[in-house]
């Protein structure tokens, strides 16, 4: 846990500007926590359908997200309807998102305002050209299963969209209380944190590059192998400042332990600190974390910030697979093949003519069996079919725009052809990177 | 015996190869195949013109080699196109019959025929094919030739098989540009399948699949006639590109990797088998997975044929698949191939072999020169057609001046 210092924090630099926008009232409660820790309040920007929580927040720029489908009630755990008004007031998103460099989005995935209003605003980021970061926070496993499905399609959703999502599992938080620690405590701890990582990120790209850390590179690297990724910073003073952060990283709750790293498929590191930087430190610290995981791609950054003094600061984001285990239940539309029963327990294509009892014909080859979904789910959507509510008839859209995951798979030969779309899928990028088939 | 007429030459312009294939019209009307041409296709890109000099280069190449084998001069071609801008679709045309006794004439036939063939199409749209299939007389279904019989409304169903006239334009202006005559222009897919599928096969119900080089094309027989057909850019240079992308190696070398080692099933056996791949020096230069290589294989052709499934199963016409499925094209090389086939459509899977004219035994038992063949076979048919027709005219004449004697 960092401790509650007031560090110069990075001025919003003439290169790069961005801007973090809270989300709902976790992330309102977030972006609050840092203009506390002191970021210009003018950086940030604080969304919430909720009037009573942004009243009390400082933020330079605040958005009621108020509409009369709501009256004055809040989203009510509905993402669709977050998503409805977020929609309404996309004008306004966009203009918040105008002329800014990379947008820190922080969400707190589960409820209706967070999970259906952030996609929503990150489309509007993208659309005026940013870069999106997200950091999604997901809820405490106490607060329920219907609850943590709704933050992992969030998530899903969230990583087609942002350019980088950042999942930050509140659960991993409670690491840091002990059983005296209050309620209102843990989520001041846990603000704090979130709200360390958010400005860590933005120093690292604030930071002027020595050895650079490309973005879109790390992008990249991250989206072909990311289930889930995880970020950690550390900072630390003194003539041990290097081995001091390592430590702090690996401790740092978010990454949930050093064992993480173990199945780590792809990492990033990023250093930053004063002018004195010194080449070994880094070596060290690299030459630790490439122990840690051997045989992953690591991408590296290094940067000088003129006013750090004698502070290091160390980020590392961690992608991993197949963290969420929940995530690989969610229905794959590509994954329709039915494999014939005789087929595929036989191996042998004329086995099946011997065997004498007649199996039922299945129903159709062609066709996806229905989407296997959890019990709660099924309640949850039966619940909403059947229970016609005033609200929905009153308007707002009831269609959703399908939309195409955002890889960026090289499409070699067929760059410059014209692109073979059937049903919504490229068809010119590898079948296997679609299905998500990993190739060990 | 050396009527020009009697010559017959089929193109293809494929993403893959470039290929002319020449047949001899005998007195008799058999068709004898004589002689072939094949280069390497360089312009070509999911069967659509990508580079148009490369493209007359290659074209060149082939007609001058199969000129050569044939001993023949070509003029003129029937040529071969695709592309995933091509569809088909069927249509109905409704005529009424005016007569007082009801009984269906010629005339009324071909008014039924054009009703149909009158095709609400974009301005950009061309139709390569409308091929008639079964008459209605009065809703009575299934009837071949309605001619004397009564009724009081005759319809028509034809399957209409259009392209973008731009882009078909491209390939013609390229023959066009070699001083060569294009006789018709065919859609590929329908070559393929005349050359592969006996009457009775047609009659019982197939599927042929052209699995190419840029595009895969297929067509559905049922009843003798063709329900359905469809394109797909999808081809062997995507199975290329799938392994240079997921192996990491060069486009080259993935294309020479898919012909030696590729399978269109993954199997116990390859697990943990590895290819060292060498350089023109003969030093390894990387290790590859078997079992990876035929992975990502297998995923594509196991698409590609889902998603053809998936259109047929959409029109309603899997069912009536009896005699199965046939494969052609370079794809039909693919080892294993036939079984996946038999694993998604659940029907026998035979390669395609075009059994049904004589000629060269070389080039009609390969998989990949059918649409040649079928192409010529198409010509013969205009070709007889043609000839059927000059006949008719010249006693309709002389009958005329006869008459007009009499008179």
């Amino acid at each position: 846990m960092n401790p509650q210092s007031s560090p110069p924090d990075p001025q919003p630099p003439t290169r790069v500007a961005f801007r973090v926008f809270g989300v709902g009232n976790a992330g309102v409660n977030v972006v609050e926590q840092m203009i506390v820790a002191g970021l210009p309040a003018s950086c940030c920007v604080a969304l919430n359908a909720d009037a009573a929580s942004l009243a009390s927040c400082s933020a330079a720029d605040k958005l009621t997200l108020e509409s009369s489908l709501l009256r004055g009630l809040g989203t009510g755990g509905d993402p669709e309807r977050g998503r409805t008004i977020a929609r309404e007031h996309s004008a306004k998103l966009q203009e918040f998102c105008e002329g800014v460099g990379v947008a820190f989005v922080v969400a707190g995935l589960g409820g209706g305002t967070g999970t259906g209003v952030t996609p929503e605003l990150v489309r509007c980021a993208k659309a005026a050209g940013s870069m999106v970061i997200a950091f999604g926070i997901l809820p405490f496993e106490c607060e329920g299963s219907l609850r943590n499905q709704m933050a992992l399609e969030g998530c899903h959703e969230l990583r087609a969209t942002a350019d980088l999502l950042v999942s930050l599992p509140n659960q991993n938080s409670l690491a840091l209380i002990d059983a005296s620690t209050s309620l209102v405590d843990t989520f001041k701890h846990t603000n704090r944190m979130i709200g360390d990582l958010v400005r860590a990120s933005c120093r690292f790209l604030a930071a002027q590059g020595v050895m650079g850390l490309p973005f879109g590179e790390l992008c990249t690297l991250v989206r072909q192998r990311s289930a889930a990724i995880a970020l950690a910073t550390a900072e630390a003073a003194g003539p041990e400042r290097a081995a001091e952060a390592l430590a702090q990283l690996l401790r740092h709750p978010m990454l949930g332990g050093a064992e993480t790293l173990h199945e780590a498929q792809a990492a990033a590191v990023c250093i930053v600190a004063g002018p004195g930087l010194a080449m070994i430190e880094v070596n060290r610290l690299m030459d630790e974390i490439q122990k840690l995981c051997p045989g992953v791609p690591i991408m590296m950054g290094a940067g000088i910030a003129e006013n750090a003094g004698e502070t290091l600061w160390a980020g590392l984001l961690v992608a991993r697979l197949g963290a969420i285990p929940a995530e690989e239940e969610l229905p794959c539309i590509a994954r329709n093949i039915i494999p014939h029963p005789r087929a595929a327990a036989s191996g042998k294509f004329e086995d099946h003519l011997l065997s004498a009892e007649p199996e039922a014909r299945p129903k159709s080859r062609f066709v996806p069996p229905a989407p296997s979904m959890p019990q709660e789910k099924m309640e949850q959507l039966f619940a909403r079919q059947t229970a016609p509510s005033r609200m929905r008839k009153a308007g707002g859209p009831k269609l959703r725009q399908g939309q195409l995951p955002l890889e960026i798979v090289s499409k070699g030969r067929f760059e410059k052809s014209e692109p073979t779309i059937h049903k919504g899928e490229d068809l010119d990028v590898p079948t296997y990177v679609r299905r998500g088939v990993v190739l060990n | 015996m050396f009527d020009p007429s009697s010559i017959i030459v089929g193109l293809e312009i494929g993403t893959s190869k470039v290929c002319a294939v020449v047949g001899e019209m005998s007195q008799d009307g058999s068709l004898n195949i004589i002689g072939l041409g094949q280069s390497r296709s360089r312009g070509v890109r999911k069967g659509e013109i990508a580079d148009a000099p490369a493209a007359e280069e290659d074209v060149r190449q082939a007609i001058v080699e199969a000129e050569q084998m044939a001993d023949v001069e070509i003029r003129s071609v029937y040529l071969g196109v695709t592309g995933g801008h091509v569809r088909g679709f069927n249509n109905r045309g409704v005529h009424h019959i005016a007569s007082a006794d009801r009984e269906i004439s010629e005339a009324d036939v071909q008014d039924v025929i054009k009703n149909a063939k009158t095709i609400n199409l974009p301005a950009q749209n061309h139709v390569i094919h409308a091929i008639r299939q079964h008459f209605l007389v009065d809703g009575q279904d299934g009837i071949g030739n309605p001619v004397g019989m009564l009724g009081s409304r005759v319809e028509v169903d034809v399957h209409v098989v259009h392209g973008n006239l731009n882009r078909l334009q491209n390939a013609i202006r390229i023959v066009k540009g070699l001083q060569l005559e294009v006789e018709d222009i065919v859609y590929t897919g329908l070559a393929s399948s005349l050359a592969l599928l006996t009457n009775e096969q047609k009659e019982l119900g197939a599927l042929v699949i052209d699995f190419g080089g840029g595009t895969t094309e297929y067509v559905l027989y049922s009843n003798g006639i063709i329900k359905h057909t469809g394109v797909l850019a999808v081809g062997g240079d995507h199975v290329s590109n799938d392994l240079a992308y997921g192996l990491k190696i060069s486009l080259g070398r993935a294309e020479r990797l898919k012909v030696d080692y590729g399978n269109a099933l993954v199997s116990e056996e390859d697990k943990g088998q590895t290819v060292t791949i060498a350089s023109e020096s003969g030093m390894p230069v990387k290790v590859v997975n078997t079992e990876h290589l035929r992975r990502i294989m297998s995923l594509r052709l196991e698409e590609v044929f889902m998603l053809i499934g998936q259109d047929l199963e959409h029109a309603g016409m899997l069912d009536y698949l009896r005699a199965g499925v046939f494969l052609s094209g370079g794809g039909a090389r693919i080892p294993q191939v036939a079984k996946l086939a038999e694993q998604v459509f659940q029907m026998p899977v035979t390669i395609g072999k075009a059994n049904t004219i004589s000629g060269l035994k070389s080039a009609l038992e390969q998989p990949e020169f059918a649409t040649g063949i079928g192409l010529v076979k198409y010509g013969s048919f205009q070709q007889r057609n043609k000839i059927v027709k000059r006949k008719a005219g010249l006693k309709d004449k002389l009958g005329q001046l006869f008459r007009g004697d009499r008179r």
